[in-house]
């Protein structure tokens, strides 16, 4: 995705979040809301003076290489899906076994280490997370099958 | 009082006080170095144990955690640009750069050569000002409060890099993300949404290990990099140190700059790192802060053990904790049949006493260690960032479920980490967003306090005054510096 392109989506999507953020603090009490209206208030002409000028300055721009900055996209979004995925594997199944699942996935297919090298890190880590929670009281996210 | 401060040192240098104060000093480095962990959790940690204690034992144990706590969590804040501690946020800015070209080591050697020295500066201003503590103190109510939240926050736009619009605008997400929760003013909760977790706020170890780590686990996968892009490591440490030694007023400044903070309760020490490098920024000539300037780093490392001693004056003589940690502490003392108070200083003054040699010792032997353990745990830079990754994930998600232990924090770590990704790829300041949260709350309550009690009166006070001034100084002090320096250049310097 274009760079210029995406700071203004992001720009007004931050802009809505001060706007929203506005309104919201109206249903407030009045010794609740000074405080977030003003800021939101600041926040959300800021935003908008920014968006105005972000917009004319993306149209200006006479620059191929500015105008076609690229971003990537698939890459961190896989990414980000691997964390998710970790998350909801915790949420289900627990963090020993979402942990020892996880890792060893992670390591074979991403980092592409051998498998017995993989088995042992991940065992170390077990041990070492289960150490963590017994000796200094860490706890760990609670899940569905009780885990 | 001298003769006693040598009674207290002999009490403290009994082998087996020693010996709990180094168990004490080893908890608090690895709760540093465990992103998530804070303080708090180490003091609770602790507290079941020293029940019953010999007052200098509990003390040993307690203090020496408290003292390296901020020496320990220097490692993830340079080498993975996480912060272990909310004490070690701003070392990154200039830390992470430094371990990216190779130099982790110098900075580490720099960051606990400075931690000795602020916590031993820390561990003096408890000693001078047990006398005159009491009108320091009280000379801050709540506008002074309010004054100086105001200055802790114009340290944001002094970090809003190349666009100061964005800048401003991370800060007021700071502080729009520290209002959600309940209002100090009225009993109400605000941007809860019907939601349980939502009514206790956000916690800052989720929001600051959210902003840093997230967007670092990303980039390092996707780029396929190591820490150190140089992909070697370089001997540094003495390097470090030299460096300390030659920036030596830096180093005393910030930890003047610690230890005041430090003094004021309510403040909050996430804040401290913050105001040193930001006054670190102004003051020294020709920096290149943000960018890998060794003197960044000296700064906030100086400042952040120099507070631990400033922070004890209020918690022991008046019993009024500062910080959570510090609450705890007041806990210990109870236990160990000690009540903080004046008597502090009257009947229990060789304990107090003991706590400042503590302080002193625990800071000197917890930078001793860690400069031992830089060299095997800088190697943690040349990890290629697929094989590190997977590990650190882990760690960060059972540090971040430590703030409430609850679901939602893992999944405010996945929101603020995807808004911390996005601030990062469209080259928004992420530092001003993490200060404008802190301050959030104090500026709410103080600002609402002064103008109840005092109305607009509250604006003529002399310290207001001068917080102002200082703040529009260090506000303009720049652009002037600028102008000037562009003057001399256009002329020649003559």
């Amino acid at each position: 995705m274009n760079k210029s392109l995406a700071n203004i989506i992001f720009t007004a999507f931050i802009f809505i979040l001060f706007t929203a953020a506005a309104l919201e603090s109206l249903t407030f009490s009045r010794l609740a809301q000074f405080f977030p209206l003003y800021i939101s208030i600041a926040g959300s002409v800021l935003s908008l003076i920014y968006l105005i000028k972000i917009i004319i300055e993306h149209v200006k721009q006479s620059s191929p290489e500015e105008r076609h900055e690229q971003l990537q996209i698939l890459k961190p979004l896989r990414y980000i899906g691997w964390i998710l995925g970790y998350l909801l594997f915790i949420y289900v199944f627990g963090m020993l076994i979402a942990t020892a699942v996880f890792l060893f996935v992670f390591l074979i297919l991403e980092s592409k280490m051998k498998v017995l090298s993989s088995v042992l890190s991940v065992a170390v880590m077990l041990v070492l997370i289960t150490y963590l929670s017994a000796a200094i009281n860490i706890a760990w996210p609670s899940s569905l099958l009780g885990f | 009082m001298i003769q006693s401060a040598i009674d207290a040192l002999f009490i403290v240098l009994d082998p087996a006080r020693l010996g709990y104060m180094f168990l004490g000093i080893s908890i608090g480095i690895v709760v540093g170095l465990l992103p998530g962990l804070s303080g708090t959790v180490g003091m609770a940690l602790l507290l079941p144990f020293v029940f019953g204690l010999d007052p200098y034992i509990g003390m040993a144990l307690l203090i020496g955690m408290i003292a390296v706590i901020h020496t320990g969590d220097t490692f993830p804040s340079i080498l993975l640009g996480i912060p272990g501690t909310s004490g070690s946020q701003a070392t990154i800015m200039d830390g992470f750069p430094l371990a990216q070209s190779g130099q982790a080591s110098r900075a580490m050697g720099a960051a606990f050569f400075c931690s000795m020295v602020g916590g031993v500066i820390g561990g003096i201003a408890l000693f001078l000002t047990i006398p005159i503590a009491e009108p320091l103190i009280t000379s801050f109510s709540s506008p002074e409060l309010f004054m100086l939240t105001m200055l802790g926050l114009s340290m944001a736009g002094m970090l809003a890099g190349k666009s100061v619009f964005k800048g401003v605008m991370a800060g007021l997400l700071g502080l729009l993300i520290g209002a959600v929760g309940s209002a100090p003013a009225v009993p109400e909760y605000r941007f809860t949404f019907g939601t349980l977790y939502l009514t206790q706020g956000i916690s800052l170890p989720v929001v600051a290990i959210a902003i840093f780590a997230f967007p670092i686990i990303i980039t390092m996968l996707t780029d396929r990099v190591t820490v150190s892009k140089t992909g070697e490591l370089q001997n540094g440490v003495l390097h470090g140190i030299k460096d300390s030694i030659k920036n030596k007023y830096l180093v005393i400044r910030s930890a003047v700059v610690g230890v005041l903070i430090g003094f004021i309760p309510g403040l909050g020490g996430s804040v401290v790192d913050w105001i040193a490098y930001g006054f670190g920024k102004k003051t020294v000539k020709d920096n290149y802060f943000g960018e890998g300037d060794i003197r960044g780093v000296i700064a906030p490392e100086s400042a952040n053990n120099a507070k631990e001693g400033g922070s004890l004056v209020p918690t022991l003589l008046f019993g009024i904790p500062g910080s959570g940690t510090t609450a705890i502490l007041l806990g210990g003392l109870t236990l160990m049949g000690l009540q903080a108070g004046p008597q502090m200083i009257t009947t229990d003054l060789d304990v107090t006493l003991s706590i400042v040699w503590t302080l002193v010792l625990a800071n000197v032997f917890g930078a001793a260690l860690c400069i031992i353990l830089i060299r095997p745990i800088s190697k943690l830079s040349l990890i290629p960032g697929e094989k590190i990754v997977p590990f650190l994930l882990v760690l960060l998600v059972i540090g971040a479920y430590q703030s409430t232990m609850s679901w939602g924090d893992l999944v405010i770590f996945v929101i603020i980490g995807l808004l911390g990704y996005v601030m990062t790829v469209l080259d928004w300041p992420r530092p001003p967003l993490l200060i404008g949260f802190v301050l959030a709350m104090s500026a709410e309550r103080y600002y609402w306090i002064s103008i109840e009690r005092y109305g607009w009166e509250w604006i003529s006070n002399p310290l207001v005054i001068i917080l102002a001034v200082l703040i529009v100084g260090l506000l303009s002090g720049g652009a002037i510096m600028k102008k000037f320096s562009k003057q001399v250049e256009t002329k020649g310097g003559n």
